[in-house]
């Protein structure tokens, strides 16, 4: 089961966990004004990770509610666990972004994707 | 749902008449599909956005009967009688709004017209009732 500060946010439906950029962060000289060829080695990636799915309730006032507790971690920093139990420790939630309104048909449900990253 | 020579047919004030049959299909415009991150197949679909469509066929009228106007709303009620009979009548009725009217001449068959019409919600609460209603037609 997913996690983020020990709270299971995402577990209401299915969602995916995609880590990276990894490495570092680089530019292009000449975008930096100069007029020499090559790139410059800005520094390392911060650790980030995007969550995206669907938050799921069998009625409007319960999928307000699920929404709420998602909505209410914004800012906060724990470890994110995804699914199969891998592990990133110390990230806060940076943003929390609903990708279209709630529907219902059997269910209510919302999409969404919640970005995290090591400050 | 597929109703063949229905006893009767209105939509609004008008009585169709020669009706050959009314069709009432259901589909999902959009499903919801979603996956999660533990395996290859689907977690998740659910029926959001719902649309049902009437396909009324008759026989057309009088060269100059151009149909129920495009856009119109109406009440569309269809009954049906086993047997002919007065019996266990049922009615479908549904509010519609008419999208589409055409006309054809099959080979070797009379002309066609096909009325064809959305189902929208107006029971409170709007968009979340079931817009068809099958109910008993007393006689």
């Amino acid at each position: 089961m997913s996690s983020f500060d020990g709270l299971d946010l995402f577990g209401s439906g299915p969602c995916t966990f995609t880590a990276g950029p990894r490495g570092s962060q680089w530019a292009r000289k000449i975008d930096l004004g100069t007029n020499d060829a090559g790139i410059h080695i800005l520094g390392a990636h911060t650790v980030s990770v995007e969550v995206r799915g669907r938050l799921t309730a069998a009625n409007a006032a319960a999928l307000k509610a699920v929404t709420d507790a998602l909505d209410a971690a914004a800012g906060n920093k724990g470890d994110l666990v995804d699914d199969t139990g891998r592990t990133w420790p110390d990230l806060t939630l940076i943003e929390i972004v609903y990708e279209a309104p709630p529907e219902s048909g059997r269910l209510w449900s919302i999409p969404y994707r919640a970005y995290f990253a090591g400050l | 749902m597929l109703i063949l020579n229905p006893h009767r047919v209105e939509l609004g004030p008008l009585v169709l008449e020669r009706v050959t049959s009314v069709a009432i299909d259901r589909a999902t415009v959009t499903p919801v599909e979603q996956w999660g991150s533990t395996g290859p197949w689907c977690r998740l679909v659910d029926s959001t956005k719902r649309r049902v469509t009437f396909t009324v066929r008759q026989e057309p009228g009088a060269p100059a009967d151009a149909g129920p106007a495009l856009g119109s709303q109406a009440e569309i009620r269809v009954s049906v009688s086993p047997a002919a009979s007065d019996r266990h009548r049922r009615r479908v009725r549904c509010i519609c709004v008419v999208v589409a009217v055409r006309y054809e001449q099959p080979a070797g068959k009379p002309p066609v017209r096909t009325i064809s019409l959305l189902a929208i919600s107006t029971a409170a609460p709007a968009g979340a009732t079931d817009p068809v209603v099958i109910e008993e037609a007393n006689p």
